[in-house]
């Protein structure tokens, strides 16, 4: 059994751990969530009493699934009965691969599409589209459990939009191809026509955790539910989130209410609370609690309790400006308050203003380094192939990494198996000491993953044409990175295809972080700046229906990742034109709460 | 969960063929060559740990040769379960990876499949061919070699029959219309196997092989039993059991090393490098060290059994054992060994037994196998031995026959009905005979002719039935159905003549007015066995009939009354004087034989062989039976439809030793028969004229007549 020391954990995560119902447990930020899922896993693990039965933990990105692995692995557990990762990744290791056979559409072999080609497919296809004019961001849709739904608000381009993805679908069909949507409406489908899978899974699969149960989409509840169901209340489950943080409203996730859960899974839940925030002043903690929309309790507990936060809010700087008033406030908490560039995070609702004020900030303030958008020569598309293989070659050899860089190995390597290609004469250690092994002298990135792919393609004995799905993530990944460097290039960066350039994107990260807020979601850093706090931008203007809520939701991520200070800035002058000639307005939220802020 | 059936499509020497297996104890019969460790061999590629690393080192050796040209197909070896449960988790995971849900959503079966393949990028090839492009295959095809293109697929969940010569077209492809499909039906052929999924963990699984020298694999580290037992145990050694343990191998290795001899000899060595040398070459340090491990795997190791023989008191090394007491020690441990494995985590156990004929004598072997029952367990063993067919139920048998460059699996109790399965069971049960080993069987129903047949073949022929591999078989009363209807085309695929007596009378069966009361009694007796006779006739007839495996042979009368009227009377004639004393009785009787007058030589030869007793009559017979006996025409049929072909070289055998022996005893030129032999064997002409020249030498000789009803 596994065992920690009393001071490990609080009283709350221990008795989140040992319930030994199924349990739904809201964390409040900063409450220590992912430290307390690790433990509970390790904990599951080691009650285990068959070699046989799985730990299976949902996790709303690979980068959470990697990060908890590693954690728990460094807990001392064995792992090799623990399943982690996405939705998408469960439904096609344990619901598509073994059981896409029972379905017609499927029968006959199938490959995911890579979200890049998916894209510029459904890009083209609304080009090619006569009369009203839809672009790729129209054309999002989600699987429920029963059929397909529009993302668009606009009904009026619903007609049209149907009539995109009917030829989308189409030319999929014809390729033998599926998207990331199709796979949980496959797999939910085959659980539904064959419900015996559903009961055979729910055998093997004693404990599931699912990660941000907030951000997790209706079709993805059925599909969970459909296997806990079947297990006659002997598989349990542990559900984590905060309902108060569920920024994914637009891509259909939401918390789902206890009562559903329960009437959906068959069985009781028992609620827990983990409501100490160890990580802010309790200043900011109070800030935030303004912005729940789900009420819980947070204390504030941590050491950084009676931190004298600075919490600021500009509505008068124009956008021009903005840069100048982010120097300065940058300069401010590294001067002044003595933090660390590393602990900085500065975010906006949208991507489009990140990159160059990245650019800007790199100008005016030399003597830091930034962490920005953009910046990487290729595209984070880790169900690319080519991607997860860069992953390694891209890597240096060290003691830190060589768990997770073989992992990564053995992920490439199944990936191979699953493609068709015959690997029983390597190991995962044969393949890392040969990509260790190899050395190239070239500069330019591109070229330099060209000529190592190739190598290892000898190596491991694969012709890329013979295997028309590596093929087409080999295309996939070098075009979607030669355009992504040609427009980072066109903005001035001129060293971006350097080789140097491209081993960064696997370093540990360093400087000042520049990203969206959806990005900087389950991170923290000791001063947030957030700016572009626009009524049209948050909410999106678009939402018109859950707008007040979700624009809540967005500033309480914001605002719950700062320790100690947080600026938030709406600045003027954006998007002006004749209809609007003073430009968008703060937030209204913003506009609304009588919050005391300070000067500077 | 049982192994219910093993499909082997083109590997070694199966080119399409299956075994069917029941629960409990299966029996797979062969003689030796036959492929029964091939078939064992598949099997572990499939279910055997230490051997997957095999599965994946397949190569040209391993595709049937029957195939022209093993290029572009597939070897497939398919194994499917029966008695599955979705409900048990300890089946889940199996469950998972090859379970068939069929269309009630009911998992009953499970299908596990290797497939040993063409990659995909051939594959790929092959499908963009158009239909029909004969070249564009040839030039694919000569391309592939095994180390590059092929690979070896696991997959489960199937549900086709691979065996089915259809199937192999779809999923292969179509080598002679050139067609060939890119993509998978997964729904029929399964899918890829989860890598989750460890089969060993799933199920254990032991594999006994045939040994010959087991003396040899005790003392080799690899193979001794006893150490794998000790090995899978001395982990299980409680820490602080084996603490006292490794303080005394730590103190003896301590007082080993301070003996004074040892000093002495450490000293010794020292000096003399010294003085050899010079101190600045010297190694600096020097000592003797005792290295009795003190590690509990490796101490357990040097552990050994003795064993006392039974009945005697000493206690020696297995290499004092006789070898059949070793062999049973052998067995005896790795029937251990597999409990040991069974009691893991498992939920199905396999054992199989290579010929354990090879391991233990005789008489042990019906007893082990009696009392070899683990409940649970299901056995396999292969056996060319018929004392072991004989202790094991026919409808858990198969039978491996062989052919050229290929083998057939034969299921004898396919699809026959409870009641007729136990009267060939009780049939083999009762008697021991070779009849699921022939390559061609006759049955017959009395002494005579199973006395005989084989004297006259062997005398006439030069060759024995064996060596024709013909099984002669007496079924005495049991009657020709009870045993022939183990030969069909679901069953045992091999010929079976039945040879049988018409009994047509001998003589006008209408009794007249003035016929005295015994000659009236006497034809009223042959008009029952006539009758009786042509009931049979229309019986076996009946029965034979749509079974092209099954012909009947009939004499017209009986037996002897055939074999005179074949023109054997010289040696029924000698008979005669050994069977009568009395002077005219062996005048009336030599007569009556040469009388050409069936009612009259048939009378008399029933009477003596009636006198005597049948078997005794043929046995008699048999010592005047010579190379000049005619064979009835009825038995030399029965003969070749039971052998089905002749060889060339057998024909021209049968000539040569008539040559030889006519040669001995006559005075007859058969230059022109030598010479006929030589043209036949050399293909220059037809057996015609080889049969035209013989005749002109020999007119009545059995093998006249043989060569002519080929």
């Amino acid at each position: 059994m596994f065992v920690w020391n009393k001071d490990e954990l609080n009283s709350e995560q221990e008795k989140a751990i040992f319930e030994q119902n199924s349990v739904l447990l809201v964390a409040c930020p900063g409450s220590g969530k992912t430290r307390t899922l690790i433990y509970k896993i390790a904990y599951e693990l080691s009650r285990l009493k068959s070699e046989k039965e799985f730990i299976i933990a949902i996790t709303y990105t690979n980068a959470a699934a990697d990060e908890i692995k590693d954690r728990v692995e460094l807990l001392g557990v064995d792992v090799t009965q623990l399943w982690i990762g996405t939705i998408h990744s469960f439904c096609l290791e344990w619901i598509l691969r073994p059981y896409s056979l029972y379905l017609d559409e499927l029968k006959n072999g199938f490959s995911v599409i890579n979200s890049y080609d998916a894209e510029e497919l459904l890009e083209k296809l609304c080009k090619s589209f006569e009369g009203n004019k839809l672009s790729l961001y129209d054309c999002g849709y989600i699987a429920t459990h029963d059929k397909f739904i529009l993302m668009c608000k606009d009904k009026f381009k619903h007609k049209n939009i149907r009539a995109v993805l009917t030829k989308y679908f189409n030319i999929l069909k014809q390729n033998n191809q599926i998207d990331f949507e199709m796979i949980l409406a496959y797999s939910f489908k085959i659980l539904k026509k064959r419900p015996v899978i559903s009961q055979i899974l729910s055998k093997l699969f004693p404990f599931i955790l699912i990660d941000e149960y907030q951000d997790t989409k209706e079709i993805q509840y059925h599909i969970i539910s459909s296997i806990l169901k079947a297990g006659n209340s002997k598989s349990r489950t542990l559900i984590v989130g905060d309902p108060n943080q569920a920024i994914y409203d637009s891509l259909g996730g939401f918390p789902m209410s206890k009562s559903d859960l329960e009437l959906l899974f068959g069985f009781k839940l028992t609620i827990a609370d983990l409501s100490k925030n160890y990580r802010s002043s309790s200043k900011i903690i109070n800030y935030f609690n303004a912005y729940k929309t789900y009420d819980n309790k947070i204390l504030s507990v941590g050491k950084n309790k009676d931190y004298n936060s600075l919490i600021t809010f500009n509505n008068t700087i124009h956008k021009d400006n903005l840069v100048d008033e982010i120097v300065n406030l940058v300069i401010l908490n590294i001067k002044d308050k003595h933090i660390s560039q590393n602990e900085i995070c500065i975010a906006a609702p949208q991507w489009y203003p990140l990159a160059s004020l990245t650019r800007n900030l790199m100008v005016r303030l030399p003597e830091c380094s930034f962490d920005g958008p953009g910046m990487s020569p290729f595209a984070r598309d880790i169900d690319n192939f080519w991607y997860k293989l860069s992953r390694i070659v891209l890597t240096e050899p060290s003691p830190n990494l060589y768990i997770r860089r073989l992992r990564w190995s053995t992920e490439v390597l199944n990936e191979l198996s699953n493609f068709g290609v015959e690997i029983s004469d390597f190991t995962n250690k044969g393949l890392l000491r040969f990509c260790n092994s190899v050395s190239i002298d070239e500069e330019e990135g591109l070229e330099y993953l060209r000529i190592i792919f190739d190598k290892i393609c000898v190596f491991l004995k694969i012709s890329i044409p013979g295997f028309p799905i590596l093929k087409e993530h080999y295309d996939s990944f070098f075009r979607s990175s030669e355009k992504r460097i040609e427009k980072l290039q066109k903005e001035g960066n001129e060293f971006v295809d350097s080789i140097s350039n491209f081993k960064k994107v696997f370093k540990q990260r360093e400087g000042i972080t520049v990203s969206t807020i959806h990005g900087i979601k389950g991170e923290e850093y000791d001063t947030v700046i957030g700016f572009g706090i626009l009524e049209g931008w948050v909410p999106h203007f678009s939402d018109k229906i859950n707008g007040a809520k979700n624009s809540k939701k967005m500033l309480y991520v914001l605002s719950s990742r700062a320790r100690k200070n947080l600026h938030l800035i709406s600045e003027i002058g954006r998007n002006v034109n004749n209809y609007n000639p003073t430009g968008l307005k703060p937030t209204s939220h913003l506009l609304s709460y009588d919050f005391k802020y300070d000067e500077i | 969960m049982y192994i219910s059936k093993v499909s082997l499509v083109n590997y070694r020497n199966f080119a399409s063929e299956n075994f069917k297996f029941n629960k409990g104890i299966n029996t797979i019969i062969g003689e030796n060559g036959s492929g029964k460790t091939n078939l064992f061999r598949a099997m572990r590629l499939l279910l055997e740990d230490s051997s997957y690393q095999y599965a994946y080192k397949l190569n040209e050796n391993d595709f049937n040769r029957n195939l022209k040209d093993w290029r572009g197909h597939w070897i497939i070896i398919s194994m499917e379960f029966s008695e599955l449960s979705s409900d048990e988790a300890i089946q889940s995971l199996f469950v998972h990876g090859f379970g068939v849900i069929d269309k009630d959503c009911i998992v009953d079966k499970a299908a596990y499949n290797l497939f040993f393949r063409p990659k995909k990028d051939i594959r790929l090839k092959l499908s963009e061919l158009k239909e029909g492009d004969k070249d564009g295959l040839a030039k694919i095809l000569n391309n592939i070699t095994i180390k590059d293109d092929y690979e070896t697929f696991f997959s489960g969940k199937s549900i086709v029959d691979f065996n089915d010569e259809e199937v192999y077209k779809d999923l292969v492809g179509d080598f002679d219309k050139v067609k060939f499909k890119a993509n998978i039906d997964t729904s029929k052929y399964g899918i890829k196997i989860p890598h989750q999924l460890s089969i060993a963990k799933e199920i254990s699984f032991t594999f006994i092989k045939a040994l010959r020298d087991v003396v040899s694999d005790f003392h080799n580290n690899r193979t001794n039993p006893l150490l794998s037992l000790l090995r899978s145990k001395s982990g299980d050694i409680d820490d602080t059991d084996f603490a006292p343990i490794k303080e005394i191998v730590n103190n003896l290795n301590e007082k080993i090393e301070t003996l004074p001899d040892v000093h002495m000899i450490r000293n010794d060595i020292k000096e003399t490098i010294n003085d050899a040398v010079g101190e600045t070459y010297s190694p600096a340090f020097l000592s003797i060290k005792s290295s009795l491990s003190n590690e509990a795997d490796r101490l357990l190791q040097s552990l050994r059994l003795f064993i006392a023989e039974p009945n005697e008191s000493y206690e020696g090394d297995i290499h004092e054992l006789s070898l059949g007491g070793a062999n049973l020690i052998f067995l005896t441990l790795k029937l251990l060994e597999y409990k040991y494995q069974k009691s893991k985590e498992t939920f199905a156990n396999f054992l199989l037994i290579e010929e354990p004929e090879a391991h233990i004598h005789t008489h042990i072997q019906k007893t082990l196998f009696e009392n070899l029952d683990y409940g649970d367990t299901q056995i396999i063993y292969s056996t060319h031995s018929t004392h072991i067919s004989d202790v094991s139920n026919v409808s858990n048998m198969n039978i491996l026959g062989k052919k050229q460059n290929s083998a057939e699996v034969f299921q004898p109790s396919n699809g026959l009905e409870t009641e007729e399965l136990m009267k060939v069971q009780r049939y083999l049960d009762a008697v021991r005979s070779n009849l699921l080993f022939a390559k061609g069987v006759i049955l017959v129903e009395g002494d005579a002719e199973e006395i005989l047949i084989p004297k006259m073949i062997k005398e006439i022929f030069g060759i024995s039935l064996d060596e024709l591999g013909i099984s002669l078989i007496n079924i005495r009363s049991t009657g020709f159905k009870n045993v022939a209807q183990l030969f069909h085309e679901d069953r045992i695929r091999r010929r079976c003549s039945i040879i049988t007596d018409l009994d047509d009378a001998i003589c006008d069966v209408t009794v007249n007015v003035n016929d005295s009361d015994s000659v009236a009694k006497y034809k009223k007796k042959v008009k029952r066995s006539m009758d009786k006779g042509q009931e049979r006739r229309i019986y076996l007839n009946n029965f034979s009939n749509g079974n092209k495996w099954i012909e009947i042979f009939y004499a017209e009368h009986t037996f002897e009354v055939d074999f005179i009227k074949a023109k054997n009377t010289f040696e029924v004639e000698k008979l005669v004087d050994v069977i009568y004393v009395d002077g005219n009785t062996i005048i009336d009787a030599k007569s009556d034989i040469n009388s050409n007058d069936v009612s009259r030589y048939g009378k008399r030869v029933l009477t003596m062989a009636n006198r005597e007793g049948k078997g005794w009559f043929a046995i008699m017979l048999g010592e005047y039976i010579s190379y000049k006996t005619i064979i009835p025409k009825y038995i030399l049929k029965a003969i070749i439809f039971a052998k089905s072909s002749f060889s060339q070289d057998l024909i021209c055998k049968f000539v040569e030793y008539k040559i030889k022996k006519y040669s001995k005893d006559d005075d007859i030129d058969f230059t022109d028969v030598i010479n006929a032999i030589d043209e036949y064997r050399r293909d220059a002409t037809k057996i015609d004229s080889l049969i035209t020249k013989l005749e002109i030498v020999i007119p009545e000789d059995s093998v006249v007549t043989f060569l002519k009803l080929l």
